[in-house]
């Protein structure tokens, strides 16, 4: 393993690091240049051979030796210059790559903090919570039913056991029914939460009180009967309505695996995947670490966070959200507790394998690894799983391991075989979401940093005009023109070495050849390096290009997650009880609910400007902030997109989205992302439609924060100037800039073909000409996040070469 | 012969290797007051005062960018002329006198080739005639009409 060197570090041609065609390289030069001593020595000779005079000899031997001097100096500048190279790549590939390594664990800490709101404001659900009071409630007395229903059965047994006149039954008859009966009282969470045991139960109650009704005086026992049913019945409606209302949320917000809600005691009481139903419901999950911590720290926290593996609600890898829950007003008591199975896997998976290069199979390619570790560096998720396996030990150098917040950190190791670089980031946490101490590490080829770029070349620059960019850092400007110097330098020697042996006539013919092998050799040398130079360059402009890729994907999937929540939420909140009552009865009592009810959502999710509620007629009928909308009475929304869409709706778990631009909803023709869904009927899943929600995304101040953190930054951390990030629309109209003096938002810039003909999620880099400006550019195109699609917008950041 | 070439922004010229004494990169120049607009003042080599004309004015070409420094080529003084360039008939200044060049080029061998004379277009001024090897033409500057024009009489723009 090659530990950080960078100080010590001078070139050395022995270093593992150097390419093969770069030792080749050197190599060249160097017995180019180890051979103009012998040449010079030659010409000395020479000249002792031919000259008449001192003075002529004088000439000649200073000639020689400025070349050796000369010489000398180019060994050295060659060195330098690798060295310079090698440094430039290595200090590019840990700002790019621990950059990449940072935004992975960026996205993921998003997507946890909406989480941690998600199951706080579902906790507040009133459905859940009646249903918890109700059933907590049942369940304490159904104990004693349980126990005197057996008390009542005993007594019926008793009786029949002396035959009667009117039975032909014998004692052992009813006995068994009364048997078959009474095995149940012990089988009370079956019974509530198990609806095969329940039904078992109400087939052997239905035979036993056919029976008992042939007997006298049997109406005590017969109406306990009753009594029980009635109450285990009740908690199935209360199980069946809580269970209906996960399924909501769950079909709104797919990137869950499950969502439970339990009893204070670990049982499971309700879940959004009613495939797993049958097998969840009435089980304890007392035993399991997320449970354990929701009961004992949910006092100090109003939500923790758990990894899990092997729960039994799901196998999968999730990370649990709890949170408990409690009676209005009484928050010191809980009365269950909600659990919400975040897919960490499926969200690792989408993450960690995005940005990392492909083959054109679309395989990411062989050495590149990207994985995160928790806080006691086991691994949590993995891009291969095959090679970097979850739930072990990360094997890493000891630095990686005992990161600070928010710290990068990179050095060499050999991972799988390969000679890699490791490049890791430690979370920071997001807003007021502190994070879960969690890394993320980047392993990347060596191969692939330090690859040849010989044969580099960008479309639409010149290696000079390159060289005297912006991107190029002081240093190589300084050697280039060094080494253009030298160039030159050595030519005007060996021409004036031609020039004096021309004067020598016959005499100066002997050193002609001398003089034409140093002009030779100069020029390789020179020439070798103006190459090495540009690659250096064209090398510096690849990884710049790169650098604005990745950040032009970060804008567009930043944008894409955040529309995302978005689309998840108003989908939930179209099936919200005080909306479609409203609709259903639009008394002021009911429209005052459910305006407060808008008003109330709104204010825990500032991102939206406004929450409005259309009728079917699409008239606005209720609304978050009615003060913002410029004339509520006579608004009408019946031909708006999001309006429309949202009518023709099918069912919940549907949502319609109207693309960036101004609406009658705002003052001053301000731009608005509006987002919809269907009120329906009682709230139920496929009802007819009768009110339309819409949520006004409060485009222009969440689209500007994005797209500035997306802005190129230095090594010092601080923003690049002159650089303009912007998102377009599908047709290519920017609808946000960062610069919209150069960049105005409306207009349409002449984008190069191979940055506006981009697939879902592919992203392009080159050289981008804009009036008089030259900047290079990277652009990816929107490939969406699980169920929002994406509108076919466009994220373009760019930076001056000038 | 032997002819030395170089440029003066985009075109060629040359003058016989024989009146070059040392071609180096640019030094200090020391102004003079008052010179023609052809001459850029003095420089010293290794304690040797020398003249330095600056041939883009001379041909009448817009100045160059300070970020292209230029070179400079030493013409030999009339005493250092070799025997051969004597006997060719080539001439130069008694002090020494340097030009101011864009880029110093190549040396090229004559085996036959002729001087042509320069074409009408061409500012005759200081021209003696044009080269031809392979498919390049270069100018040959007339190093004679250069010292008389400049140097010999009253440093006057003299007309053509």
């Amino acid at each position: 393993m090659l530990a950080e060197q960078k100080n010590e570090h001078k070139f050395s041609i022995f270093n593992a690091l150097i390419t093969n065609d770069h030792r080749e390289f050197y190599e060249k030069i160097i017995n180019e240049l180890i051979g103009v001593s012998p040449i010079c020595n030659q010409g000395k000779c020479t000249a002792a051979a031919i000259s008449e005079t001192a003075t002529e000899q004088e000439q000649i031997t200073e000639l020689m030796e400025r070349v050796e001097t000369f010489a000398a100096e180019l060994h050295d500048g060659t060195k330098n210059l690798f060295d310079q190279f090698y440094a430039a790549k290595e200090d590019f590939c840990r700002s790019i790559y621990c950059t990449t390594a940072y935004i992975k664990i960026n996205l993921i800490d998003r997507t946890l903090l909406e989480r941690t709101c998600d199951v706080r404001w579902w906790a507040m659900e009133t459905a859940f919570v009646e249903c918890l009071e109700r059933i907590n409630k049942i369940s304490r007395s159904l104990e004693k039913m349980l126990h005197e229903m057996g008390e009542f059965l005993d007594a019926s047994r008793a009786a029949f056991e002396v035959p009667t006149l009117e039975t032909n039954w014998t004692m052992r008859d009813i006995s068994q029914y009364v048997d078959d009966v009474r095995a149940f009282g012990t089988r009370k969470l079956e019974l509530m939460f198990n609806l095969p045991v329940y039904k078992q139960f109400r087939a052997k109650v239905d035979s036993l009180s056919e029976q008992l009704g042939k007997g006298k005086s049997q109406e005590p026992c017969l109406n306990m009967l009753q009594k029980v049913i009635k109450n285990i019945e009740e908690v199935h409606q209360h199980v069946a309505a809580a269970c209906n209302r996960l399924e909501d949320i769950g079909s709104s917000y797919t990137l869950y695996r499950d969502l439970v809600i339990t009893l204070p005691d670990g049982t499971v009481i309700a879940n959004a995947n009613p495939e797993t139903r049958e097998a969840v419901l009435g089980r304890t999950v007392t035993n399991e670490g997320w449970f354990q911590r929701a009961r004992q720290e949910g006092e100090l926290n109003d939500y923790i966070i758990e990894k899990t593996s092997r729960s039994i609600v799901d196998s999968g890898n999730s990370l649990v959200f709890s949170t408990r829950i409690h009676s209005p007003g009484k928050d010191d008591q809980s009365i269950g507790l909600m659990g919400a199975f975040f897919d960490l896997e499926e969200e690792a998976k989408i993450i960690l394998q995005d940005y990392m290069p492909r083959h054109k199979d679309g395989d990411t390619r062989d050495g590149w690894y990207s994985f995160f570790t928790d806080i006691n560096g086991r691994i949590v998720g993995s891009s291969d799983p095959d090679i970097i396996d979850v739930d072990q030990q990360a094997h890493l150098p000891r630095g990686h391991r005992k990161l600070k917040s928010g710290e990068t950190i990179s050095s060499y190791a050999s991972v799988e075989g390969n000679d890699s670089a490791i490049f890791s980031a430690m979370s920071d946490g997001y807003l007021d979401f502190p994070g879960l101490g969690w890394s993320s590490h980047l392993i990347v080829p060596c191969r692939d940093i330090f690859a040849s770029e010989a044969n580099c070349s960008v479309n639409g620059i010149s290696p000079d005009e390159l060289m005297r960019s912006r991107l190029i850092p002081e240093i190589n400007k300084d050697t280039y023109v060094k080494v253009q110097d030298d160039k030159q330098s050595i030519k005007l020697i060996s021409l004036n070495g031609i020039v004096f042996a021309s004067k020598l006539g016959k005499r100066g013919v002997a050193l002609g050849p001398v003089f034409e092998q140093i002009t030779e050799t100069g020029d390789f040398a020179t020439s070798k390096m103006e190459e090495l130079l540009r690659e250096m360059a064209f090398g510096e402009l690849r990884l710049n290009l790169q650098t604005l890729e990745t950040f032009s994907k970060q804008a567009i999937d930043l944008i894409d997650r955040n529309l995302f929540e978005r689309s998840a939420a108003i989908r939930w909140w179209a099936t919200d009880k005080y909306l479609w009552k409203a609709m259903s009865d639009p008394s002021d009592e009911n429209l005052q609910a459910a305006s407060r009810r808008l008003l109330d959502i709104n204010s825990s999710y500032a991102m939206y400007r406004n929450l409005v509620l259309s009728n079917r007629m699409g008239r606005i009928i209720a609304a978050s902030n009615p003060e913002l909308i410029p004339d509520i009475k006579d608004a009408r929304v019946a031909d708006q997109p999001w309006f429309t869409k949202a009518m023709r709706s099918k069912n919940v778990g549907e949502y319609s989205v109207q693309d960036v631009g101004p609406t009658d909803l705002e003052r001053g023709s301000r731009s608005s992302l509006i987002f919809s869904g269907a009120v329906r009927e009682n709230g139920s899943r496929t009802g007819e439609v009768t009110g339309v929600l819409g949520s006004l995304f409060d485009w222009v101040t969440e689209s500007g924060k994005i797209l500035r953190t997306c802005l190129p930054k230095d090594r010092n951390g601080k923003r690049v100037q002159g650089c303009i990030a912007f998102y377009a629309s599908r047709d290519f109209e920017v609808i946000e800039s960062s610069d919209s003096q150069v960049i105005p938002i409306g207009s349409s810039p002449e984008l190069p073909p191979e940055h506006r003909e981009l697939a879902a999620g592919e992203s392009a880099s080159g050289v981008f000409r804009l009036g008089d400006h030259v900047y290079i550019m990277g652009s990816s195109r929107s490939k969406g996040y699980r169920e929002y699609l994406g509108l076919g917008w466009s994220a373009h950041i760019l930076r001056p070469l000038f | 012969m032997q002819i030395s070439t170089f440029y003066i922004k985009d075109e060629a010229f040359a003058v016989p290797s024989l009146v070059v004494e040392e071609y180096f990169r640019p030094l200090p120049i020391t102004k003079v007051p008052g010179a023609d607009r052809r001459i850029d003042g003095i420089v010293n080599i290794r304690g040797r005062t020398a003249v330095v004309i600056n041939m883009r004015q001379c041909f009448d070409v817009p100045s160059r960018p300070a970020s292209e420094p230029g070179e400079m080529i030493l013409l030999e003084t009339t005493q250092g002329l070799v025997a051969e360039a004597r006997e060719l008939g080539l001439y130069t200044f008694e002090e020494p006198v340097v030009l101011s060049v864009d880029c110093v080029s190549q040396i090229h061998q004559l085996a036959g080739e002729e001087v042509h004379p320069a074409p009408p277009h061409v500012n005759q001024c200081f021209v003696d005639g044009v080269v031809q090897i392979d498919e390049h033409y270069y100018t040959m500057i007339s190093i004679r009409k250069l010292i008389d024009a400049l140097l010999n009489g009253t440093a006057k723009e003299i007309p053509c």
